[in-house]
């Protein structure tokens, strides 16, 4: 019976099976178990680059990029149609490499490229002239009138109104990126405050008192806003000044406020006449009052449509802002 | 008003500004007033690139 085919079978008991079955239980367990952890080490990213997890298993990651490597600048070179500078500038405080981005800048450059390379920002050659020109502002403690006139022209001053004001609408951190760009190329030490007026023409907007009069409003066409205040041991552009906040209006006077700064401008060739006939009160200024604090009241109000607020003079001891 | 320094004084001389034209008349002293906010909030932003701008010269 040795050679009978249920031999074998006869000689494995009911009790073998069962331990045979446990092992086969046990090993799959113990494979579930293991690619259980695979799965999370990978999904955690600890040690899953050592392991060789199947492709579909892995989490996408952002592939690599190469650092793009951008002349700043390029993108209004052809706006303007001017060409290409060279990447190398000799400027006041010797040559510099400009117009090269960082590699973990590139990101944020290519946005302002897009949001607003189209938008007229100053290109290479222009910050170059920045740059001839920064020193000698410096040492001389003088204002960057030039600067500021080829920054009004462009209509960078407008940059922060909205589009329906006529400025470019930049937000805060477009504009807040783009101010980077100029002072890498040495741009002078009056630029950081100057741009803040820039900034705060969209908080002007917002209060809603600003309303946009036909063609835009004025810092929108390279107007300047002005924000008149006086601190602790800085009253002087208040108690020196010649124009007055009567109402919810400015008027200007015919002489400063305190008496010592008697300017007399008001007259037929001042630029406050200029600034009247133009309103809709030409005779308001050369009828103001002696005396220097009041003024005429056919000055006040009603004149929208003359948005230009303040424009300094070339003055490096006394700026005073004309209109 | 400071364009420029805080050290140097801003005349304004025969500035004419229209009611419209203005944004926001405070009270001396009041620190409190939104459109001070406004300002105030946009201010370090720009100021602060400006001056990273300078440090990445090369």
């Amino acid at each position: 019976m040795a050679g009978s085919p249920g031999a074998g079978l006869e000689r494995c008991g009911s009790g073998e099976r069962y331990t045979l079955v446990a092992v086969l239980v046990v090993v799959l367990a113990v494979l579930v178990v293991l690619v259980v952890v695979v799965r999370v080490m990978v999904a955690s990213g600890s040690g899953g680059a050592a392991i060789a997890a199947p492709a579909r298993c892995l989490p996408r990651s952002p592939r690599p990029r190469a650092p793009t490597v951008r002349r700043q600048g390029a993108a209004s070179d052809r706006e303007h149609g001017s060409a290409p500078s060279s990447s190398t500038r000799a400027g006041p405080a010797g040559p510099r490499t400009v117009g090269r981005s960082r590699p973990q800048e590139a990101p944020m450059t290519a946005t302002l490229h897009r949001s607003t390379a189209r938008r007229g920002l100053p290109d290479d050659a222009t910050l170059s002239e920045f740059r001839t020109r920064a020193a000698g502002y410096d040492d001389r403690n003088e204002y960057f009138h030039d600067d500021l006139a080829v920054l009004r022209s462009i209509g960078y001053l407008g940059a922060a109104v909205p589009e329906s004001f006529g400025g470019w609408g930049l937000s805060l951190g477009e504009l807040a990126a783009n101010q980077r760009r100029p002072a890498r190329f040495a741009i002078t030490r009056r630029w950081p405050c100057a741009c803040t007026t820039t900034g705060w023409a969209s908080p002007s907007s917002w209060s809603g008192r600003a309303t946009p009069p036909a063609g835009g409003s004025g810092q929108g066409r390279g107007g300047y806003l002005a924000a008149g205040h006086a601190e602790v041991g800085n009253d002087a552009p208040v108690v020196m000044s010649t124009a007055a906040v009567r109402g919810a209006g400015w008027l200007p006077l015919q002489r400063s406020q305190a008496g010592s700064v008697p300017t007399g401008r008001c007259g037929p060739t001042s630029a406050c006449t200029r600034r009247c006939v133009r309103s809709t009160a030409p005779r308001s200024c050369t009828a103001s009052s002696s005396g220097g604090r009041r003024a005429s009241p056919s000055c006040h109000g009603g004149h929208a449509g003359h948005a230009t607020v303040a424009e300094p003079l070339r003055d490096p001891a006394r700026r005073r802002v004309r209109a | 008003m400071r364009p420029s320094q805080s050290h140097y004084e801003t005349l304004l001389d025969a500035v004419f500004v229209p009611d419209d034209r203005i944004g926001a008349v405070v009270d001396a002293g009041a620190q409190d007033h939104p459109f001070l906010g406004a300002m105030d909030v946009r201010a370090p932003p720009l100021m602060a690139n400006v001056y990273t701008g300078i440090a990445e010269r090369r």
